[in-house]
C-alpha cells in the first residue's frame, strides 16, 4: 500500500503523508495506520487525477471507455466463433478507431475547460456509448449507462460535499 | 475559484482547522482537529486532497517543515490560510449566519 501511495504521489508528497501516518500510528497503532492507508487511496488517486498532465488525461479517458469495448469485442468475438455458420460473420471493427477519436477529442477539450472529473467522464460517457456497435447485447445496453452514470455521479457528489 | 464562489463543506472545516492550529497546521494535526472537535472521523488521504484543491484555489499555502524522529525522519508539510482563504471563509461563514437568520425547526 506504501508502494502505491509513492507511485501515485511521488516522493516528496508520500514521504510526508506517510511521515504523518507514522507520527499518529505510534499512539493508535499499526491497524488503524493499515484502516487509514485504505481509506486514504481513493481521495489520493483523485488528488493525482487532478494534476494529471494532459496527456495523462487523455490516455486515462481512452484508458476507461476502450477497455471495456474492446473486451466487449473480444467477448463477442468468442460467441460467434462458437456458432457454426456464424464464424466468419463481418463485424464492425471500425467503431474502435471512432471511439478512440472522440474519446481523444473529448479528453482534449474538457481538460483544456478544467471543468472537474465528472464532466469529462460523462461526456465521454455518452461518446463511448454513441459508438458501441449494434450487436452488442442488450445487457451491455443497460450495464455500461448504469455504470457510468453512477461514476459521475460518486465523483460529482464528492466534489460537492467536499 | 471566483469571488463569489462558496466553500464547500469540508473545505470550510479545514481553514477553520488550520486557523485554530497556527504553526502547527500539518496533516496529522488537521485531521485529529477535525476528528476531536467536529466528531467527523476522516483519512489523512481526505485531509490532504482537500487541502491541494484548497492550495490550487489559492486559499491555502504551504511549505515544508522540520523532520523529526518520531515520524521515522520524514518532513512535515505545514499549511497556512491564506488572505484569500480567509476572506472565502468569511463569505462562507457569513452566507450561513444570513439563511439562519430568524429561523427556528423542530429537530
Amino acid at each position: 500500500m506504501e508502494s502505491l501511495i509513492h507511485f501515485l504521489l511521488g516522493p516528496q508528497l508520500a514521504e510526508e503523508i506517510l511521515g504523518d501516518l507514522e507520527e499518529e500510528s505510534l499512539l493508535r497503532g499499526s491497524n488503524w495506520r493499515r484502516r487509514q492507508l485504505l481509506l486514504s487511496v481513493l481521495p489520493l488517486l483523485g488528488l493525482r487525477l487532478r494534476h494529471f498532465h494532459i496527456e495523462e488525461r487523455i490516455l486515462l479517458a481512452s484508458g476507461l471507455f476502450l477497455l471495456p469495448v474492446r473486451a466487449i469485442d473480444l467477448l463477442w468475438a468468442f460467441v460467434l466463433s462458437q456458432v457454426p455458420l456464424k464464424v466468419d460473420l463481418i463485424r464492425p471493427t471500425d467503431h474502435l478507431l471512432f471511439t478512440l477519436a472522440l474519446a481523444l477529442a473529448c479528453a482534449f477539450v474538457c481538460s483544456l475547460y478544467r471543468q472537474g472529473m465528472g464532466i469529462w467522464l460523462g461526456v465521454a460517457a455518452l461518446i463511448a456509448l454513441g459508438t458501441i456497435p449494434a450487436q452488442l447485447p442488450l445487457w451491455y445496453w443497460l450495464l455500461l449507462p448504469a455504470l457510468c452514470f453512477a461514476v459521475v455521479k460518486a465523483v460529482d457528489s464528492r466534489r460537492r460535499t467536499s | 475559484m471566483s469571488d463569489r464562489e462558496g466553500l464547500g463543506e469540508f473545505e470550510h472545516i479545514i481553514i477553520l482547522a488550520l486557523l485554530r492550529l497556527g504553526d502547527d497546521a500539518y496533516g496529522m494535526r488537521v485531521r485529529q482537529e477535525i476528528e476531536q472537535r467536529a466528531g467527523r472521523e476522516t483519512s489523512i488521504g481526505a485531509v490532504y486532497s482537500t487541502l491541494d484543491r484548497l492550495e490550487t484555489k489559492g486559499l491555502v499555502e504551504s511549505f515544508t517543515g522540520e523532520a523529526t524522529a518520531e515520524r521515522g525522519g520524514r518532513a512535515k508539510r505545514i499549511f497556512k490560510a491564506t488572505s484569500k482563504g480567509i476572506h472565502a471563509l468569511e463569505r462562507s461563514q457569513q452566507a450561513l449566519m444570513n439563511m439562519m437568520e430568524g429561523l427556528t425547526w423542530k429537530a
